[in-house]
């Protein structure tokens, strides 16, 4: 209910979408890093899988030797050789 | 973030291993609450480790209960744990308290002494002349106030046009900005003459350019005309004007006249005593028993002991109490006195570079009134270029 009035909101004062906090960022700079922004938490961290709670889903990231290198401020970066990445429920 | 981490560096963090049934609920629940997390790595299927700041270690303790997870603090690192092992080694941390307050008193003080500027000034008098005003190695610049000093210095010599001082850090700079000589104002495109500075009988001439007017054995005066400028060719067809110079020797004398004292001041010992000491670390000195008596004279132990391996010595001695007695001279200490005042009288008038030929000294009487008489002759250079109007 609440991520729907911030979705009008946005869409009614013509502002982009990825203000919205319950909708995640991703950012991929090249093959080693990745910042997730708009986390809720984490829910496994291991090096070949790291899962991220967020507004959309439970975003699972697949890769080997991966790190959290930083948590906070509902953003996540994680490093490492990222392989492939895709949402779940 | 990158830069939070370092500020962290200096508030302290913690490297935790969390162990549980499900480690990364700890984690978010941490996050949630505003707590951020590094290096989040897994070491089992049970145990998480990351590090965090330490100040919020407190909101893991809270957490972790509700969450039946056990939290270990594997490392403590950062400023505050560093400080708190260093408070352990109170000597070390006083060494680098007196270390901290040594290097800042001695950077207040001057150290060295550059001067630059001096062609025709002698340095090393220059030196002692500030030494005396008090810019002595080891002394506080602050306390001094380097501009009247550098025009103080600079009006005793003739040689000085002024003197620019400033400090630069432990160095005080100094730069000699030296008067023009005579003869040095003109160059030598401009027509001028060479006229006498002072009264005397000349000894030499030597013309370079123009024409000598007088000759050796002449007595001439002040601003008279010795080489001059304006010269007639010698069939009388034309005059023309050039750059007269040239050497121009002469005999001068400098007379004093004083009138012989009738009394003398002395210092006389009363015999009274009081012992001295001070402590020398290398040659500052920082301790000083001070002088109990209104006047009096340190004897000094030739002796001072030395406490090696440190620089520090201690100087013994006596100060003798001294009082000022007045006494009235004999004829022959009158005349003496006289002869030694007028000498020295006359002496302070020799210009710098003349040479001493003769000094007489006699004495007269006028009116029942004893005066030494010195008069001391010179030979020097009397030539000044004044140009040609």
């Amino acid at each position: 209910m609440r991520k729907d009035l911030w979705k009008r909101t946005l869409r009614l004062l013509d502002l982009p979408e990825d203000m919205d906090p319950h909708v995640p960022r991703i950012t991929v700079v090249g093959r080693d890093k990745m910042l997730v922004e708009n986390v809720s938490g984490v829910r496994r961290c291991t090096e070949q899988e790291v899962l991220l709670l967020t507004g959309c889903g439970v975003l699972s990231v697949a890769g080997e030797g991966l790190l959290v290198k930083e948590l906070g401020e509902s953003q996540a970066l994680i490093v490492g050789r990222l392989m492939r990445w895709a949402y779940g429920e | 973030m990158g830069n939070k981490k370092k500020w962290l560096f200096y508030n302290g963090y913690v490297i935790i291993q969390i162990e549980g049934v499900y480690p990364e609920r700890v984690a978010s629940l941490l996050e949630a609450s505003g707590v951020p997390l590094w290096d989040l790595r897994r070491l089992d299927s049970r145990t998480l480790i990351c590090t965090m700041p330490a100040r919020d270690f407190r909101k893991l303790h809270r957490l972790d209960r509700r969450r039946r997870c056990r939290v270990r603090i594997l490392k403590k690192m950062g400023g505050p744990f560093r400080l708190r092992r260093l408070w352990r080694r109170r000597v070390l941390l006083l060494g680098m308290a007196c270390t901290l307050l040594l290097t800042w008193w001695a950077s207040q003080r001057i150290w060295f002494v550059d001067i630059q500027g001096c062609r025709r000034m002698d340095e090393a008098v220059l030196r002692q002349s500030l030494l005396e005003q008090g810019l002595s190695p080891g002394r506080d610049a602050r306390a001094l106030v380097l501009s009247d000093v550098g025009d103080y210095v600079a009006a005793q010599y003739d040689e000085l046009a002024f003197l620019e001082l400033h400090v630069d850090g432990v160095f005080l700079r100094v730069r000699a900005r030296e008067a023009m000589a005579e003869g040095e104002r003109l160059d030598l495109t401009v027509p001028c003459d060479l006229v006498s500075t002072r009264d005397g009988v000349v000894t030499k001439i030597t013309a370079y350019g123009g024409r000598a007017q007088v000759r050796a054995g002449d007595r001439v005066k002040k601003g008279q005309l010795l080489i001059a400028g304006r010269v007639t060719a010698r069939d009388g067809s034309m005059t023309y004007s050039t750059h007269a110079y040239g050497e121009v020797l002469a005999a001068v004398l400098y007379k004093a006249q004083v009138e012989a004292p009738r009394t003398a001041v002395e210092w006389a010992e009363t015999g009274a005593t009081a012992p001295y000491a001070a402590l020398y670390g290398g040659s500052w000195k920082w301790l000083e028993r001070g002088c109990p008596f209104e006047d009096a004279e340190l004897a000094t132990d030739e002796d001072a002991i030395t406490l090696t391996p440190w620089p520090l010595s201690v100087c013994y001695g006596t100060w003798r109490e001294k009082v000022k007695t007045e006494r009235t001279l004999t004829p022959a200490e009158r005349k003496e006195a006289a002869l030694f005042e007028a000498e020295r009288m006359a002496l302070l008038q020799v210009p710098r570079g003349a040479k001493i030929i003769m000094i007489d000294r006699h004495t007269v009487e006028k009116g029942g009134k004893l005066y030494g008489v010195c008069t001391v002759t010179t030979e020097e250079n009397i030539g000044y270029t004044k140009e040609i109007s």
